[in-house]
């Protein structure tokens, strides 16, 4: 039988973390962009559950941490999607290529 | 009952502070219009927790909350810089305030927020309240930084909070390993366990991943993108701030952590080595074709934050007191330049050619201007000038081997000549352009206070050099200090174990 160790869940959260920052960097909709984020802090949130897992029994340290980090985590989230309204908004696209073009008001 | 002690003797100012941004924002709710009162309140309260500080005992290192959170001289010290840089802010903001008379409160209220976690940030002993304040400065920042809705500032504003984002990710992905690596958050025991393990390796990758997306913080090179945009767009009292605050916020934190927890490792010094180097040649190269003023302030404050970092990478007693007082003369000629540059904008930003005849018109405003910007430049007289003449004096102290660097860091700081130079050469071209200025009291007091200051530190500047001598004496020694206060807390350190 296969057993899961330490290392799987490192080698899982680093492929998820590259996964993430490869979203940020080449994606183009604004959207999937705050998705990439989310990829990174949640790769961030497996590596520390497993250390806290396999290391850390007592104190759970690590378990602490990756509730804050969820919630900050959504707290950049919703400023995220604010802006992206108010984006969207002004130019009626959520395309990082789309040429910024200021339109009339949206009402 | 340790709990309520701790806030009463340590915390005092961050609780004023926190009480402050309650009270603005139950004002927000109520009422719209006095913009006038709250004004006091706010200078009041800032004032208060200022005064907080100063009583605060620091000739001996204290913590609170289990040893999540320290009081040193140093922290107490870039806590003062914080609360004075935040009076300045608000002081400075007076135009922008008159001439958007809405959401006053909660403008007041996302700085104090702002100040409150960056004052948490430079003395947080723990990667959780280290993170969590780092977040609380970020996220108002970002807020702050779209506060004008009709200006397009949207897009800067988005690039800021995507980077800022990325870089909390892979500072966070650092402390995973450094605590896969020890156990624990807190920076005592992962020091030890650094040291007793010898896992040097992993600590160098990870201290390299939290002092590169600390970087952020300073607009230095991973993370230095945002800065133009987000200085060019936002307000300017908010680009002043991010400038001058939110930046002596990251190099507390980063000082903190390279002289606390990673101590003797030494391939991060060389990174910071690198991330100096790199920061500041882009930089300059940057603002050499800039005509855009606040612009060029943004590329001016990455080299600034390139030569303190420079300077940081050497890691010895006089490097840390001279970067002490870099940041010190960075913060008030900062001030000077951006109180300038708010007295001349008109809304569309300041060029270098609405700048044109400056010196004719009004000398007064173009003293000012002038005396701000060969400070920047490191020209003599200036205090500009006495700080890089420190800053230089320990590379070469630091031996012959770091010549070269002391050449590239010398050649970088005569690029920058011709930038700041251009700006000065605006003021006395013979063609005149119309300019419009705004003067208020408030606008004044922060212009002349800190020009003076400018020119007063210039020519008594050693007192200041003893008092940042007396500050990085205090906190090289820290971790020894560390050794003998160990809290109850402190528990082995256990390596890892793969089953």
């Amino acid at each position: 039988m296969f057993d899961v160790t330490l290392i799987h869940y490192l080698f899982l959260s680093a492929v998820l973390f590259c996964v993430g920052l490869l979203g940020v960097i080449v994606s183009r909709h604004l959207l999937r962009v705050l998705i990439s984020v989310e990829f990174m802090l949640n790769a961030v949130n497996i590596n520390f559950v497993a250390f806290s897992n396999y290391n850390d029994l007592i104190r759970l340290d690590g378990h602490i941490m990756a509730i804050f980090v969820m919630a900050i985590g959504v707290c950049e989230l919703a400023i995220g999607l604010a802006i992206l309204i108010l984006v969207f908004r002004k130019t009626h696209s959520v395309d990082a290529d789309g040429e910024y073009i200021e339109e009339e008001k949206w009402s | 009952m340790e709990f309520a002690a701790d806030i009463k003797n340590l915390m005092m100012p961050e609780i004023i502070l926190f009480v402050g941004a309650l009270l603005l924002c139950f004002i927000g709710i109520l009422t719209d219009k006095a913009y006038k009162r709250v004004f006091s309140i706010v200078v009041l309260m800032l004032g208060l927790s200022f005064l907080m500080c100063l009583q605060l005992d620091t000739d001996t290192v204290s913590m609170a909350f289990g040893g999540s959170f320290l009081i040193s001289k140093f922290t107490v010290f870039f806590k003062e810089l914080i609360l004075a840089g935040t009076i300045s802010t608000i002081f400075l903001s007076d135009k922008y305030i008159k001439q958007n008379q809405k959401s006053v409160a909660e403008f007041y209220m996302l700085l104090f927020v702002a100040a409150l976690g960056g004052m948490i940030l430079v003395s947080s002993r723990d990667f959780i309240t280290m993170f969590v304040a780092l977040e609380t400065l970020s996220i108002s920042s970002y807020i702050l930084s779209g506060f004008i809705k009709e200006k397009n500032s949207q897009e800067a504003t988005l690039k800021y909070l995507v980077t800022g984002c990325v870089a909390s990710a892979v500072i966070l992905y650092g402390v995973s390993l450094l605590y896969g690596m020890s156990g624990s958050l807190r920076f005592d025991v992962i020091f030890a366990a650094i040291k007793s393990a010898s896992m040097f390796n992993i600590a160098a990758l990870s201290g390299t991943l939290v002092i590169s997306g600390l970087c952020f913080k300073l607009a230095t090179i991973p993370f230095y993108n945002w800065a133009p945009d987000v200085y060019e767009k936002s307000p300017l009292a908010v680009s002043a701030f991010l400038s001058t605050v939110s930046k002596v916020a990251g190099f507390g934190i980063i000082i903190r952590l390279v002289s606390e927890l990673f101590n003797g490792i030494w391939i991060l010094y060389l990174v910071l080595g690198l991330i100096a180097l790199v920061s500041m040649a882009i930089g300059n190269l940057l603002g050499l074709c800039e005509e855009n003023v606040k612009r060029l302030m943004a590329y001016s404050s990455i080299a600034h934050a390139g030569y303190i970092l420079a300077v940081l990478a050497l890691g010895s007693t006089l490097s840390l007191s001279s970067a002490v007082f870099y940041i010190i003369t960075y913060l008030l000629m900062n001030f000077a330049a951006w109180s300038c540059l708010e007295v001349l904008d008109n809304g569309d930003g300041v060029t270098t050619e609405s700048l044109k005849g400056l010196a004719y018109k009004r000398p007064v405003l173009a003293f000012c201007m002038v005396s701000a910007f060969a400070s920047l430049a490191g020209l003599p007289i200036f205090v500009g000038f006495f700080s890089k003449f420190y800053l230089f004096q320990a590379i070469v102290f630091a031996g012959f081997l770091l010549y070269p660097f002391l050449c590239f860091v010398l050649l970088n700081s005569l690029i920058a000549l011709y930038y700041y130079f251009k700006v000065i050469r605006a003021m006395f071209d013979e063609q005149e352009s119309e300019q419009t200025v705004f003067w208020s009291k408030r606008l004044a007091v922060v212009l002349v206070f800190s020009t003076v200051m400018v020119l007063l530190t210039g020519i008594f500047s050693s007192p200041v050099i003893t008092y940042s001598q007396q500050i990085a004496q205090s906190q090289m020694p820290a971790v020894i200090q560390y050794e003998a206060i160990k809290g109850t807390y402190f528990d082995n350190p256990r390596p890892i174990s793969v089953r």
